[in-house]
Formats: structure tokens, sequence, C-alpha cells
């Protein structure tokens, strides 16, 4: 049974629309890779599912069957494409904030992550660089026991070794009852942690597979086959 | 929640304690040239510039809650700062209370101070013009006394107005995130407040004797009252309409 479900999900903007009738279904124990190039929609479709934004129209089953609100944000997590926090804080203020206003913080894990993206826990946000400030993000993101992981962009502005290091801890992650799905547009860097990917184009899911489908029978890496599909769909 | 009230403080305390430091330093130091009893036109200019800074001071405290308030407010609903809020699965009035605890409680304490100051100020100037009223004698008033405490009076309404106007600018610029502007703005309105107190100053030199009479204090009753009663107002305006509308608003939020 799927952990999360939408049907015909809309989001408009004054002049545009951000969402075109996506239709998908996540799986527990998977992580999903939400690809495709700027303005495709990708932080429109988390902020929506994680309830920051208002659907146009469309359905969205959550976990549990969580009603939309309060309810559904207890099952999600979201890494937010910017730092959220205020920038005078500590790393370990941070997570003791988040500890304050999460009931599913587990303050094991947040050690563990916090170990493995090797954030500083005395340190000043904003002494920090802009990658590791994603790192402590993600470390917040993670430090949390629910069921769906939203990350937008996690890694952008992140070195290789940031890189090396966030990846590990996505793998890290226990997910026999929850599921991942990171956005991105930096295919060839992740796609050896996805299990599969949905590509969004112009607001519409316009590709989606098992990746390993995908190289056995097609014999091609992910980031071929999203160029492949992005040389040919174009915008409504 | 104890974290919440912690880092709340800390976000949000410090543009309250600088301004509210200034408006107790410049009670304190009238207070003590009142105690000094200066006496004749010098009483009269200190008690004046007394009057008008300390007024001044506590409408800029009023502007500098009102900022605070603003950057707090931006922070509950305007992204990324939001995301701590917005995302969090409580209602609307659990996350706010742990913010805005440690605002209330300081607001509260500097009102009762400032009120304090306020009054023992007024108390030591209504004394000072009593004691001119005795040197002086029995006066009669007429028309141009009452005009020109009336137009006094009219003037420090006038001052009001203007800081409504420097308050809404202020606001703007808080939004639209232009920090330096709003400096030069708060710069401005500070200066522009006290050029108009010193004008404030012959309008009542100019009419005899208005200055030794109850008029007098009635003048500066009524500037201590504009700044008092503006942060009254915000201190009502805030528990009332800000928790609950705030509270409302992020429930209307958490619930998209």
């Amino acid at each position: 049974m799927a952990l999360l479900t939408i049907r015909g999900l809309e989001k408009r903007y004054p002049g545009a629309k951000a969402l075109n009738g996506v239709d998908m279904e996540m799986e527990a124990g998977r992580i999903y890779g939400l690809l495709g190039p700027n303005m495709s929609g990708k932080t429109t479709l988390l902020k929506t599912i994680a309830c920051l934004l208002q659907p146009d129209a469309g359905d969205i089953v959550y976990p549990r069957e969580a009603r939309r609100g309060e309810e559904s944000k207890k099952t999600v997590s979201l890494l937010p494409d910017a730092v959220a926090f205020p920038t005078w804080m500590t790393v370990g203020d941070a997570f003791r904030y988040y500890e304050d206003m999460y009931d599913d913080y587990s303050a094991e894990r947040a050690d563990s992550m916090a170990k493995m993206l090797e954030v500083p826990p005395a340190k000043r946000i904003n002494g920090l660089s802009k990658g590791m400030q994603e790192r402590v993000a993600l470390g917040l993101a993670f430090s949390r026991e629910t069921s769906i992981y939203l990350l937008d962009e996690p890694l952008g502005g992140i070195d290789p070794v940031g890189k090396m290091k966030v990846m590990e801890s996505i793998l890290a992650m226990p997910l026999e009852q929850s599921s991942i799905l990171l956005s991105t547009h930096l295919v060839k860097d992740v796609e050896a942690v996805f299990d599969s990917v949905l590509f969004l184009s112009a607001g519409r899911i316009v590709f989606s597979g098992d990746c390993e489908e995908i190289r056995e029978s097609q014999g091609k890496t992910v980031e071929q086959v999203y160029l492949e599909v992005f040389a040919n769909v174009k915008p409504d | 929640m104890l974290n919440q009230i912690k880092y709340s403080a800390r976000q949000n305390l410090g543009l309250r304690v600088w301004a509210f430091g200034s408006v107790l330093v410049l009670n304190v130091v009238f207070i003590a040239l009142g105690a000094l009893g200066m006496s004749g036109l010098a009483g009269m200019i200190m008690s004046v510039m007394g009057a008008s800074l300390t007024s001044l001071a506590l409408t800029g405290l009023l502007v500098v809650i009102v900022i605070a308030d603003v950057q707090a407010f931006r922070s509950l609903f305007a992204a990324p700062g939001a995301y701590t809020t917005l995302l969090v699965p409580a209602p609307g009035w659990k996350i706010l209370l742990g913010k805005i605890i440690p605002m209330a409680v300081f607001d509260l304490a500097a009102l009762g101070i400032g009120a304090a100051g306020v009054v023992v100020q007024g108390l030591s100037v209504a004394n000072m013009s009593l004691e001119w009223g005795e040197e002086i004698g029995s006066l009669e008033f007429g028309f141009g006394e009452w005009m020109a405490s009336l137009l006094s009076g009219a003037g420090n309404y006038l001052l009001l107005i203007i800081s409504i106007f420097f308050v809404c600018a202020l606001v703007k610029s808080v939004f639209f995130r232009a920090r330096v502007k709003g400096l030069l703005g708060v710069a401005s309105f500070f200066a522009v407040y006290y050029v108009l107190n010193l004008l404030d100053m012959p309008l009542i030199a100019m009419a005899p004797y208005s200055r030794f009479g109850p008029f007098f204090s009635v003048d500066i009753a009524i500037g201590f009252n504009v700044g008092m009663v503006s942060y009254l107002l915000l201190m009502l305006i805030k528990i009332v309409v800000l928790f609950l509308a705030t509270a409302h608003l992020l429930d209307r939020r958490i619930n998209l």
C-alpha cells in the first residue's frame, strides 16, 4: 500500500500554473528522486505536500490517512530550500529548538546524524559556510522520526566531500516505515542513491520509473534518460 | 517550550532593552536635574527639554517596539524564518506562546517603570510651575494664553501624527528588508521630533505668563500622555489583536 498518494494536484500562481495535474505514489522503504529543470515545479510540489501551499485542485492522501494540516505535518519532515534558522543560533541551539517543536524528535538519531554530517554543535550558524548550513538543515530534517522526508535541493552549494557525507546520511536513514523524496537538478551527483525517479516538467510528471529497471532494461544511467526526456519535452 | 522562550528572548529583546535603557537614562537625568532645584528660565528650559526628551524617548520606544514586533511577525509568516513555525504540527496559539512570553513580560515591566518615571517627572514639573506661580503672584489668563496652550498642545499632537508617518515608513522599510533605510528613518524621526519640540518652546514663551500657570503643566502632560497612551495602546493591541489574530492566521496557514 502506498505511503503517500497524489492525484490531479494543481497549483496556480498569478500568471503561471506551477503544478498541472501531478499524479504520483510513494511507497515505504524507498528513496525517490524528483528531477526536473528549474521552474518545473519541484519546490512547489514539496511545499504543497508539506502544507506550506494550498493546492487549487487534486488530492493528497497522507500516511495513516492523516487529515491535511496539523495532522499531516506530523507525517512529513521538510528540508526547505533556504536555511530557516535565525543565524545567531549555534548548531546545538537549532537542534534543541527542534526538540522543543517536534514530538517525534529523536535525540539519538539527531546525534548520529550530526556526527555523520560532521556539523560543529558549538558554532554559530552565521559562521558556517553555505554547504555546512545545508548539512545542519539536513541533520535537523532527519532528526525527526516520521513517515516522509522531503528534501529540497539538499546538495546545492555543497562541496564533493560534503556531498559524499550527505549521500551517506541519506543511505543511513532507516526507511522501513518511511520514504524520502529528494528534489534536485544535479542528477549525476545523486542518482546512485535513488530507488525510483520522477521527472517533473511544467508542473507535470512526464516520466517515472525504477532506477534498477532503467539501468538493466535500457542500459542507461538515470542522467542519460533525463537528458533524453528533457530534450523532447516542451512546456505547454 | 522553555527553549522556545529562551531563543525568543534572545531574538527579540536586544532592541527593546536598548530603547528602554535610553528612556530610563533620560528619566533619571532629568529627575536628577529637577532635584538639583534649578529655577527660573534655566529650570524651565530644562523642564521642557526633559519633557520633550522623555516624550521623544517614549515615542522612540514605541517605534522600536513596532519594528521589533513587525520583525517578529515577519519571521512567523515569511520564508525562510517562517519554516520554523509553519511546519510545526501544533496549534497556532501554542507556537505563538513560546515566542510572545518574553516580549510581553518585558513590555509590561517597561510600561510600569516608564509610567512611574513619567509620574515622578510630571510631579516635579508641576511643582516647579507652582513655585513660579507663587513668585509671580496671581495672574489672569486671557484669550492669548488659552490659544498658546491650545497651539502648544496641537503641536504635540502634530508630533504624534508625524511620528505615525515615520512608523509607517519604518514598517515599510522593514518589510522591504532595507535596514539602512530603516535606520535612516529612525535617525530622521528623532531629528524631526526634536526640532519640532524645540519649536514648541518659543510657542509657549510667546504667550506671556502661560508658562507659569497650570497650562504649562497641561501642555507637558499632553506631551507625556501622547507617548504613554500610544505605548499603552500598543500593549493592548499586541495582547488582544496581535496574539489572537496571529494565532488564528497561523492556524489557517498550518491547516492549509
